[in-house]
């Protein structure tokens, strides 16, 4: 294997990473080469000066300052969802209410609907004078005209009414 | 995960602060030295470490348990620092080093700080050798310095820091590998034979 690949692997060959073969190589490599195998002390040695560097603590006021930031944190939380629930149950009323005018807008729309769609029929004006528009209707109108007529006007007016009704006048 | 962190995740899970607290209590020492060591400042890495629980336990809700718990801490501490780091970047070097002289009128007085009790000579080459592997871990790209302190400091695996970081585990090889070669050019005095 050449010096190279060899340097390669010596990271993970100081870190116990190499493959069974992969240590195999390195060790035949390193007994006969002088450079790689200095290079390998030398990494070794980079390794265990990083590894020896104290462990810091932290102060002994650490958890005393951390405790109660994390119990605020806790009801801010509880807070939250608190809200996060009124919010839901005040969208499904608003939801509620925009279906239920949503339903009644559409009620009052078929009944219109239904009410425009009615064909063949005129108003109803009363079972007397229920008629299509026609010639019997104009003569149960005129007969009842006559009538009235015969009932409340002098005679000669009531043949000059007649007469505009036969003339179409 | 740990069968203790089991019980106190779930019910941190649920908002539960004094179960989280006690996990806290658990990891806050690791989680402090892997930010004091990735910050190169042990004073604002105890502010970061707060931070960095303060954020766990409000996202413990997301917390899904496909990680173990310190994985996942881990991960977080690691995007707060380098967030830190790159605003510290941007900012720029700071006003004044810390052993800049004093001027005083038409001359100038050397920066002491404060007198401490004589140590002995093995104990101040050791605090030198160590503040010099600091500069040294310090001057590393942010993502090799990641590396090599989850690893040679921190003591996680290799498959643990390609699931802190996201990266395949080819790529977690291959960063040790240029950290350590990074490190050793400039700890050559220390190292060399």
């Amino acid at each position: 294997m050449s010096c190279r690949k060899v340097r390669r692997l010596l990271s993970a060959y100081i870190d116990d990473a190499c493959s069974p073969g992969e240590r195999a190589r390195v060790d035949g490599h390193v007994d006969s080469c002088n450079e790689c195998s200095a290079l390998l002390g030398e990494m070794q040695r980079t390794k265990k000066l990083v590894a020896e560097l104290p462990h810091r603590r932290t102060s002994d006021e650490f958890m005393p300052a951390l405790v109660p930031r994390l119990r605020e944190r806790q009801q801010l939380g509880a807070a939250g969802v608190l809200r996060r629930v009124m919010q839901w149950l005040l969208d499904s009323q608003l939801r509620w209410q925009a279906a239920a005018a949503g339903v009644a807008v559409l009620v009052v729309a078929v009944s219109l609907v239904g009410v425009l769609n009615r064909t063949g029929e005129t108003p109803t004006l009363g079972p007397e004078v229920t008629a299509t528009a026609t010639d019997d209707y104009l003569t149960t109108v005129v007969e009842r005209h006559r009538r009235f007529a015969a009932t409340t006007l002098p005679f000669d007016d009531q043949a000059l009414i007649y007469a505009s009704y036969e003339n179409g006048t | 995960m740990p069968n203790g962190d089991i019980a106190l995740v779930q019910r941190a899970k649920q908002g539960d602060a004094e179960a989280f607290a006690r996990l806290a209590a658990k990891y806050k020492d690791r989680i402090y030295n892997y930010v004091a060591r990735l910050c190169g400042d042990a004073p604002e890495a105890e502010d970061l470490t707060q931070e960095v629980f303060i954020r766990a336990f409000v996202a413990m809700r997301r917390f899904r348990g496909t990680a173990t718990f310190q994985t996942w801490l881990y991960k977080i501490a690691t995007n707060m620092a380098l967030d830190v780091l790159r605003k510290r970047r941007r900012a720029g070097p700071p006003a004044l080093p810390l052993d800049a002289p004093i001027e005083t009128g038409d001359s100038s007085v050397p920066r002491e700080l404060a007198d401490t009790a004589p140590e002995p000579h093995e104990a101040v080459a050791r605090r030198e050798l160590q503040l010099e592997v600091q500069r040294a871990i310090s001057a590393l790209s942010q993502k090799l310095r990641v590396v090599i302190v989850l690893f040679d400091i921190q003591g996680l695996s290799y498959e643990e820091i390609a699931e802190v970081l996201g990266v395949p585990l080819g790529t977690v090889k291959s960063r040790l590998f240029n950290a350590r070669m990074a490190l050793r050019q400039r700890l050559t005095r220390y190292v060399e034979q």
